[in-house]
């Protein structure tokens, strides 16, 4: 896979004293730099997990903007300038990365869409939704738009009994025991893997900078804290 | 009124850097491309070009003048720049194609003479290359000014296109004529000198337009402006090569114009090997293409060809030969002994043959070639080669190209013609070109198979003052010369062996013109009519395209294809014989 | 034998995996009345078990499983085809070319136009609205901003983002940014050319 993190100092030179953008829950300020740096990681880690991950909307919309605005600055220069020809590609690699972004979350919404429906259901206040609000409003709409497409090509005209989409046979869950490999950003906790017998259970260490071959379903949390970078 | 010099050097682009490519950049250009081989190499280049600066174009390939004024009305809103590669620059733009004013035009065309119109044209035409002494291009006094009238005349002027007809001109001048009231005398004094005038005119214009020719290559042209942008490689080098080389091959230029260029070739390609010594790009000798410029042998295709099969289709050896006889053929196996080249290697592929013959093959031949009078056989050729693949020279290509070209048939639609050789100039992918070798064989066995056969049946008359050759409808493989190029290489090779034969009172036939017909091959119940200047000439000046012009006017005959090359035409079969005769009463 | 007509159905689509194949009614009608019939058989015969004659308790059962079964093997059917309709909608566009048209029903058609207005407002609403981003363009990695594309098919002018016109007549060769060439090379109108 190509490497998205050229450098990328040219668009803070280049949008000049335009430098702070985020703020995320935390109250921190990102340059530019590190913000397309993120959403690369975000992006990888979407695409590798075999569930869906925390959304990172900030970020998403922060880069959006971010965008919108190089290319106004970019109607200011003319279209022989190289430099336009260096920014414009830049403006488009950070398209491209967001949209694959969004694109990977629909896929797998599409694909887990009852088990993710349940599980915001069943979600408590307080714990953070893995769906947007749009996305939980797309998802609702593509859901009810199968059901009663199911229903009136089929549903409806079979015996009385039979009449109700049994939601946990049509669940698709994640498969959370599926490898992935993995590289750990900061020392972490060490996590227990079952070693291959069905009792025992191995211990694996966690140190900076080490890659490790492991079932998702232990590097779960972790990941969802972005302290091990799924490659 | 300004200078003839300064006039041509305002019309004639010759900083292409400044006043043709700065102003595109930042554009959109439409591309206009004829159906040749230089053409293509041209617009390969240009294509790279704007490539590297972003500069967004259209391409639309070209074959005659009728498709180009089609193409140009329905595709000319798109862009305001518009380029001609070797197209347009002997037809009158302005009137042809009626663009609106903020068009602009740049030509580069190696067709000549250029009309008159695209030369004095205030800046709507650009010309890009320079003119020279021997286009004898007439002075703009001559054409539309008038030394009398000029104060008044040129106030007029200035003020209005110059493309002006004679008529426009001549009401201008009566009606201030007639406003400075002159006496009647001195009126008929004025009017007496307008006629004169007006005929010393016609003729200068008819001076300049008689004869039809070749510049140098486009190609060449292309390359040069890739130099001063500075982003010129061995690639775009061989295109160039490959352009030039097109016209050495089809003989369109004179021996003094290809010495020119060819030194300026070599200047390039010492001076880019040297580039890449020094530059130290090693990362890419796998596939980084090598040129060289050295002696080789003149011989069609013979790296991909059995050398026997190269000698019998090459026109030179074969007229020398005469290989479509008996005698020939015994000669020749003589002179291959005498060379000492077994018969079974030369019958056999080249890449089959053995190895140490296939080494020395220019010396073994460099040996006799003076004896047997067959010097122009060893000549110097560019060469190219990809990594450490097998060698190929210009020529090759040309072949190929040409044979693609010409691929068009009743089905198959020109333009896929056209891409199919564009496709041989990419970067290092050789098979369209070895698909197009191996159609170029084809081509060239189907034309020594001709030529032979009419030369066995005497098909090649003497009408006194031409030599002209029919070639009927329905002859097998007439589809590999129903083109313009490929006929002219029938006619070419037909010539060189009708003269090689003639003895005595026939020697007068190498001054005469040969006028060559065969069905064209994409529309069917149609001939293309060519006519070649006598051998005798040794330029490649050529008057036949005034006189087909001429003689379709006399028979009210429609020229259904009007190409850029003049020689060349396409009529209706049915009028075919009309038009021979009144041709022929016109050339003498 | 039971549900026969149930497992071709999914035999039809298991077959045409490249393109879908007509919505065929015949079939899923047949399914249905299979169903019916089996149904109505079973009441019968439930009415009887209850009435205390146990022998029909298996045949009861054996008809369940095959209703069950039909039911799964309609439901594959008409969710599957849906699948492939989605993905149509990723690959064509938002406007459907006319021989899948001829292949769909009308429910079927009802859901696309539902699925594109979804798909419409979500790409709407991301970057709070100010922003809307198509996902369907953007499939592959930019490796540059022009690329060189031949046009295949004659198509008259066409407009781009920047008010350029261009004249896409048939085997002309082009320069174009490559945002504006992603669907008409989708749709199969220009060809990359390297």
């Amino acid at each position: 896979m190509a490497s998205y993190s050229g450098n990328l100092t040219q668009l803070s030179d280049f949008l000049g004293t335009a430098d702070t953008i985020s703020e995320t829950e935390d109250a921190e300020f990102l340059s530019a730099s590190e913000a397309v740096k993120k959403l690369e990681e975000s992006w990888l880690n979407e695409m590798l997990a075999p569930e869906l991950l925390l959304p990172q909307t900030e970020l998403v919309d922060c880069l959006l903007e971010q965008t919108k605005n190089m290319e106004e600055n970019l109607m200011a220069i003319s279209k022989s300038d190289f430099r336009f020809a260096l920014h414009r590609m830049e403006v488009e690699r950070i398209r491209y990365i967001v949209t694959s972004y969004l694109r990977i979350r629909l896929e797998k919404i599409e694909k887990f869409l009852c088990f993710l429906l349940n599980n915001e259901n069943k979600r408590q206040r307080n714990e953070p939704s893995l769906l947007t609000e749009d996305e939980l409003k797309f998802a609702q709409e593509l859901n009810s738009n199968t059901e009663s497409h199911l229903k009136t090509l089929g549903l409806r005209h079979m015996p009385t009994n039979m009449r109700d989409i049994n939601t946990q046979k049509f669940m698709i869950a994640p498969n959370r025991d599926s490898y992935v490999f993995a590289r750990v950003k900061d020392d972490a906790p060490s996590v227990l893997v079952s070693d291959g017998t069905s009792e025992g259970e191995m211990e694996v260490e966690l140190l900076k900078n080490s890659q490790h071959l492991l079932p998702y379903r232990s590097i779960a949390s972790l990941v969802q804290n972005n302290v091990v970078n799924l490659m | 009124m300004k200078g003839y010099c300064e006039w041509l050097t305002e019309m004639y682009v010759s900083d292409l850097k400044r006043e043709f490519y700065d102003v595109i950049l930042g554009k959109r250009v439409l591309i206009f491309v004829n159906f040749d081989v230089d053409a293509i190499a041209s617009c390969r280049i240009l294509q790279y070009l704007l490539l590297c600066d972003s500069i967004s174009y259209s391409i639309i390939p070209v074959q005659n003048q009728n498709d180009l004024i089609s193409a140009y009305k329905e595709s000319c809103e798109q862009s305001n720049h518009i380029i001609l590669i070797n197209c347009g620059g002997t037809l009158d733009i302005v009137e042809h194609l009626e663009p609106t004013e903020e068009k602009v035009f740049f030509i580069a065309d190696s067709h000549r003479p250029y009309d008159v119109c695209n030369i004095y044209n205030d800046g709507q035409v650009c010309l890009l290359g320079k003119s020279s002494e021997k286009e004898e291009i007439p002075s703009y006094e001559d054409i539309f000014g008038n030394d009398d009238d000029n104060d008044e005349s040129s106030d007029h002027l200035d003020g209005e296109e110059s493309d002006e007809e004679e008529g426009d001109e001549e009401e201008i001048r009566e009606s201030k004529s007639k406003r400075q009231k002159l006496d009647p005398a001195e009126m008929v004094m004025r009017r007496r000198e307008k006629r004169l005038w007006h005929e010393k005119r016609k003729e200068i214009l008819f001076n300049y337009m008689q004869f039809s020719f070749y510049s140098s290559s486009t190609a060449l042209l292309m390359f040069e402006l890739a130099w001063k942008l500075s982003r010129d490689s061995n690639d775009l080098l061989w295109w160039a090569i490959i352009g030039v080389g097109e016209q050495q091959l089809l003989g369109k230029v004179d021996s003094k114009t290809s010495v020119l260029d060819n030194g300026k070739l070599q200047s390039h390609m010492i001076r880019l090997a040297h580039l890449s010594q020094h530059g130290g790009d090693s990362a890419g000798t796998k596939d980084a293409l090598y040129i060289t410029h050295e002696k080789d042998l003149n011989l069609s295709m013979y790296r991909h060809w059995s050398l026997l099969e190269s000698l019998k289709y090459t026109p030179q050896t074969a007229s020398h030969f005469h290989l479509w006889t008996l005698k020939g053929e015994k000669k020749l196996n003589e002179f291959l002994a005498e060379l000492g080249l077994p018969l079974s290697q030369c019958r056999q592929k080249y890449n089959s043959m053995d190895i140490e013959l296939r080494n020395d093959l220019r010396s073994i031949f460099q040996k006799k070639v003076e004896k047997y009078d067959l010097e122009d056989l060893i000549e110097y050729s560019f060469n190219s080669q990809y990594g450490f693949r097998p060698k190929n020279s210009a020529s090759d290509f040309v072949f190929a190209l040409l044979a693609l070209l010409d691929s068009a048939e009743k089905d198959k639609d020109p333009a896929d013609a056209f891409h199919d050789a564009l496709e041989c100039l990419s970067n290092s992918k050789m098979d369209a070109v070895y698909r197009g070798i191996e159609l170029a064989k084809l081509q060239q066995i189907a034309i020594g198979k001709e030529v032979h056969a009419c030369l066995d049946m005497g098909h090649v008359i003497n009408a006194g003052p031409c030599l002209y050759a029919v070639i009927q409808d329905g002859t097998p493989d007439a589809k590999y010369y129903g083109h313009p190029h490929s006929l002219l290489m029938l006619g070419q090779f037909l010539l060189k062996a009708h003269i090689s034969r003639a003895r005595g009172r026939g020697l007068r036939a190498r001054e005469l013109p040969l006028i060559i017909s065969a069905p064209s091959a994409i529309r069917p119940s149609h001939c293309l009519l060519l006519g070649l200047p006598p051998l005798s000439l040794d330029s490649p000046k050529n008057l036949i395209g005034k006189a087909f012009e001429q003689a379709a006017e006399n028979t009210q005959t429609e020229i259904t294809s009007v190409f850029f090359d003049s020689s060349v035409i396409e009529i209706n079969s049915e009028f075919r014989s009309n038009f021979l005769d009144s041709l022929f009463s016109l050339l003498e | 034998m039971f549900a026969q007509k149930g497992v071709e159905l999914i035999q039809e689509l298991e077959r045409a995996k490249d393109f879908l194949p007509p919505f065929n009614e015949d079939g899923v009608r047949q399914v249905l009345e299979e169903m019916r019939a089996l149904f109505e058989e079973n009441q019968r015969d439930a009415s009887s078990a209850v009435a205390g004659e146990s022998e029909y308790i298996t045949s009861v059962h054996i008809r369940h499983c095959a209703l069950e079964r039909n039911k799964r093997c309609l439901m594959a059917y008409l969710y599957n085809r849906l699948e492939r309709i989605k993905e149509h909608r990723w690959h064509f566009g938002s406007v459907l070319p006319a021989d899948i048209k001829a292949n769909i029903c009308e429910p079927e058609a009802q859901f696309f136009i539902k699925y594109n207005k979804s798909l419409a407002a979500y790409m709407k609403s991301i970057g709070e609205g100010s922003y809307s981003l198509d996902l369907t363009q953007n499939l592959k990695p930019p490796k540059n901003l022009y690329i060189q594309v031949k046009c295949i098919t004659e198509f008259g002018e066409f407009e781009t983002e920047d008010g350029d016109i261009v004249v896409l007549k048939k085997n002309s060769l082009h320069l174009l940014p490559r945002v504006q060439c992603e669907l008409l090379i989708a749709q199969g109108i220009l060809e990359h050319v390297s």
